[in-house]
């Protein structure tokens, strides 16, 4: 799909540069890029409807970049990153409904990542899988609160697992990221 | 400020194995509990004795109706906004019309007496199919 377009604008940034954030500037600096990738990829993600009967239901691509701030930066620092694609997003292609299940799926699945993350059992791809299809829950959860009933839980087996599928592909890709990142970083530094 | 912090030199620091057992259990447990869930739904599908369609709004039931008789059902109303058009056919039920702004309840798949529901999220309307065994009620829409 477009994982690999996807983590193009990343690799061509210098990392030397850009991934070594010893400043605080220089850190916000790059974490307001990585969430503008982030609502890139959510954009990009809205214009691929899935063939679902409740709109606005996502895969959790974005989750490429709320991985990455997670395992560079740490938790903290991956949920501001999460909400404010959420708002940016849910302000330019949403609805007020839209916005409000996708934030439940973005705090669900970032609050598992980084329980799963603390275990120290799991590498990315684990952690990643389980986080797209809480992301998965946590929408339907609140998309069944609003509609009343419990007809949209039939659309939750299939959406677990494509959640889970496409977050362990987007934690396969993260994991070659970090990876090559921390290398060249090696590499500057030693 | 450490640049990178405990976790994640632990989970990639160290060299050990990209995929862990750990990860194929978690994985594993993830996909078996959706299929349990999918077999569930299948399961309760093949409980229904008489199809009926079951339309709420709100969360609640605004009307029943046999799958048997075709017909066409306004929900809501156009002039003031906020419709949807409801046409069981054949035993099939689909959403033809429509002005919500995603239209995804248009799009999405006609629904049958095997069971499964239709969602119009921004008219919180929920079309399903219930056991009508008891017997349908008059069905009394807008
Ligand atoms: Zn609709």
């Amino acid at each position: 799909m477009d994982m690999n377009r996807s983590d193009k604008p990343q690799s061509s940034i210098p990392p030397e540069n850009l991934f070594h954030t010893d400043t605080p500037a220089a850190r916000i600096a790059l974490l307001g890029l990585l969430t503008a990738l982030s609502v890139i990829m959510g954009y990009i993600e809205a214009r691929i409807p899935l063939p679902l009967p409740v709109p606005g239901i996502k895969l959790g691509l974005c989750n490429i970049v709320i991985v990455f701030v997670l395992y560079r930066f740490g938790g903290l620092r991956a949920l501001p990153v999460s909400l404010i694609r959420v708002l940016v997003i849910g302000l330019l292609f949403g609805t007020p409904v839209s916005m409000l299940y996708s934030a439940s799926g973005a705090v669900l699945s970032l609050l598992g990542m980084v329980l799963l993350r603390k275990t120290g059992r799991f590498s990315v791809i684990g952690v990643s899988g389980a986080g797209g299809a809480l992301h998965a829950l946590g929408q339907i959860l609140v998309a069944a609160a609003f509609t009343g009933g419990t007809g949209i839980f039939r659309y939750l087996p299939v959406l677990l697992l494509a959640g889970e599928f496409c977050g362990a592909l987007i934690g396969f890709v993260d994991l070659i990221l970090l990876r090559r990142l921390k290398s060249r970083r090696n590499e500057h530094v030693l | 400020m450490a640049r990178t912090d405990s976790a994640s030199e632990k989970a990639l620091g160290s060299r050990r194995k990209t995929f862990r057992r750990a990860d194929l259990w978690l994985l594993l447990l993830i996909a078996l509990s959706s299929v349990l869930l999918f077999v569930f739904f299948l399961w309760k599908d093949t409980r229904i004795r008489t199809p009926v369609l079951e339309i709420s709004q709100d969360g609640q039931v605004v009307g029943v109706y046999p799958l048997s008789e075709d017909r066409e059902l306004l929900i809501g109303s156009k002039e003031s906004g906020g419709y949807n058009v409801v046409r069981i056919e054949n035993g099939k039920i689909r959403i033809t019309e429509a002005d919500c702004p995603d239209r995804s309840c248009v799009r999405s798949i006609a629904i049958d007496r095997r069971g499964g529901s239709i969602i119009c999220l921004p008219h919180r309307l929920v079309l399903r199919i219930a056991d009508g065994a008891g017997g349908i009620p008059d069905a009394v829409a807008e």
